[in-house]
């Protein structure tokens, strides 16, 4: 049977109240009202309804990155020096040769361009890029950390990843005379942990129930050693966080498209073809794509069940924010940790009111879409080799999975999409892209660090 | 510390009732202290209503499925934001018109998207205002679409719910 064309949510589901809901929207709004928020649209602009118009407004421009006070050095120039060092420092991981960059590479819009990462081992799940993660509310596909800064801490212990630990780190922070440098220039002197009697090269500590050597090092530590251990690792933690956060993408054709709109200019609002600006409407229209890639980020920064099908089949199923959310719970970095810098406000009211369910079996988080057009492959776990695969998965649902028992969100249905629109909303989603960084961000080398503040 | 869910206990609600029957004028309030017999039944009757978000703004009352309570409530802030954390304050007034002075009564409040099957990725935690309301902190509807928000009150080992229907963009 055919499937009916319908829109992508079932959002508004209850017909007489979706009726009434868009009776009033429509009652209430003067033209009075509207034309003083939104100009008439400068010539070249398709047409928008008020409501695609006004979401439209929403999604542009992107602020300024909001603060992070569990992070006291996440704006600090000294930390965005040495947290750039760290992260492209290879001697951070067990094999000499991996290092955040390995996977988040610069020149591949900070991801690697894989369907599954690959660092020390193979990776279960696709590289996330790195392009305004300052705007986050949780980190990883499954949102196991709350903070950007604790967040960098885990891939260097993890053994698929950098393999590395925090002695490691903070022995080379104490040996490395540029890392050093940089280190004393906002955090003061690293400590001495030149003894390997008491400070073992490679010692970190694992879950409950995990075979590590590195967790038998730790184990036999003093607990004043491990403090000190922890607190540089926490620092290298929030360096690199502050680095990350400048990762910034906020001046897309769309942002010049969104001024045009609002400034009544075609100049600036011919930055969106006539193709991009379909797209857009179908994104903010019919299409309902704004449910979830929601605001100036085009995330609501919320996990979903959009039933994609697993890269592989035979591998046990990812739970995603199942999991997650019981992780970030018990992470001792998290922000009512003792080494969060602010532990209590937003940050904390993150934790303290997580609730995990079993609707989370599966879900993932949404991700931004800025610069989606430069982050190929797609999905959690890299399914979709380019943009036209996740449309026409959007468009057909073609293999979407269930979760057997576990309750299951259930948002989506097939957008049937014909083949101009799949082009429209390509060209639409190509408009995001903004990839201008300043140079001094794109690589490791040493560099004079700023002043301590 | 996570605490059992969103649930406080409540006493002495008459004297809740008679002061905002006096300062609010809401409802009608007999010499018996009989309240509220001019809210809607059932539904939500929200004094303003903000059509862009659907979001209601004011003091909501809203009767439970069995009658017995009227569940008055204002949000913080107001109207409800989409996909931020908002609180609210929630008052109970028994639905006979009698309120409950020295009952018992335990509140807890959830909401989710029917349509979607799916709740909040909140646990939303409940506590009790010095004067007999309750606070619920932590609500947080995550998505646009429709929302049901359910008060379940308990008191005896009976339940009945509330529910609050709104639309958010």
């Amino acid at each position: 049977m055919k499937p009916r064309r319908s829109p992508l949510f079932a959002g508004i589901g209850h017909r007489p109240l979706r009726t009434l809901v868009i009776g009033l929207m429509i009652a209430s709004q003067s033209a009075a009202q509207t034309s003083r928020t939104i100009p008439p649209s400068p010539a070249g602009v398709i047409e928008f309804t008020e409501a695609e118009l006004k979401r439209i407004l929403r999604h542009s421009p992107l602020p300024d990155p909001p603060a992070d006070p569990t992070n006291r050095w996440a704006d600090h120039p000294g930390a965005v020096e040495l947290g750039r060092l760290l992260f492209f420092e290879p001697r951070l991981s067990a094999t000499g040769d991996t290092s955040c960059a390995t996977c988040h590479d610069p020149a591949k819009s900070f991801t690697d361009g894989r369907a599954l990462s690959q660092g020390a081992g193979p990776g279960l799940r696709n590289t996330m890029s790195l392009w305004n993660v300052a705007y986050n509310r949780w980190y990883f596909w499954d949102g196991r950390s709350d903070t950007l800064w604790s967040q960098a801490l885990q891939p260097i212990e993890r053994d698929i990843e950098l393999n590395g630990s925090r002695t490691r780190l903070a022995r080379l922070l104490f040996t490395d005379e540029g890392l050093r440098r940089a280190y004393e220039s906002v955090f003061g002197d690293p400590p001495d942990v030149s003894d390997p009697a008491r400070f073992p090269e490679e010692a970190r500590p694992a879950a409950a129930g995990v075979e590590d050597a590195g967790h038998r090092a730790w184990s036999g530590m003093s607990e004043s050693d491990r403090e000190q251990v922890n607190q540089v690792f926490v620092n290298a933690g929030k360096a690199i966080a502050a680095f990350e956060r400048r990762l910034l993408s906020r001046r897309a054709p769309f942002d010049v498209f969104v001024e045009g709109l609002r400034e009544g200019d075609p100049v600036k609002a011919s930055a969106l073809s006539e193709s991009a600006q379909r797209g857009l409407k179908f994104f903010m229209g019919e299409g309902n794509c704004f449910f979830c890639h929601a605001g100036p980020n085009f995330t609501d920064n919320e996990f979903h069940n959009i039933r994609v099908p697993p890269l592989d089949p035979a591998r046990p199923p990812d739970s995603g924010r199942f999991h997650g959310a019981e992780q970030v719970l018990r992470d001792p970095f998290n922000a009512l940790g003792p080494y969060s810098d602010e532990r209590s406000g937003a940050a904390a009211d993150k934790i303290e009111f997580l609730a995990n369910s079993p609707e989370n079996w599966g879900r993932v988080k949404t991700p931004s879409l800025r610069n989606v057009a430069t982050t190929a492959p797609y999905m959690h776990q890299g399914q979709f080799a380019d943009l036209d695969a996740v449309l026409r998965y959007y468009s057909t649902l073609e293999g979407a999975v269930t979760f057997g028992h576990h309750d299951r969100e259930n948002i989506i249905r097939p957008l049937n999409l014909t083949p101009e629109q799949m082009a429209d909303l390509r060209a639409f989603l190509e408009s995001l892209t903004d990839t201008e960084l300043p140079p001094d961000l794109l690589d490791g080398a040493a560099r004079e660090p700023p002043g301590r503040e | 510390m996570r605490s059992a869910r969103c649930v406080m206990k409540l006493m002495g609600c008459g004297v809740v009732a008679a002061m905002w029957a006096a300062t609010l004028g809401a409802c009608s309030t007999g010499s018996d202290g009989t309240c509220c017999e001019a809210s809607q039944n059932g539904a939500a009757s929200a004094r303003a209503a903000d059509p862009s978000t659907g979001g209601q703004t004011g003091t909501t009352e809203i009767r439970s499925n069995g009658g017995a309570y009227l569940v008055r409530f204002e949000t913080v802030p107001s109207p409800i934001p989409t996909n931020e954390l908002f609180s609210m304050r929630v008052s109970v007034f028994d639905g006979s018109g009698r309120t409950q002075a020295s009952e018992e009564i335990s509140l807890s409040a959830d909401a989710a998207m029917p349509h979607h099957h799916h709740g909040m990725n909140v646990r939303p935690r409940v506590s009790r205002n010095d004067d007999g309301s309750f606070l619920v902190r932590g609500m947080q509807l995550h998505m646009p679409g429709y929302w049901e928000i359910y008060f379940d009150i308990t008191r005896d080992g009976r339940t009945e719910r509330a529910q609050y229907n709104l639309t958010i963009e």
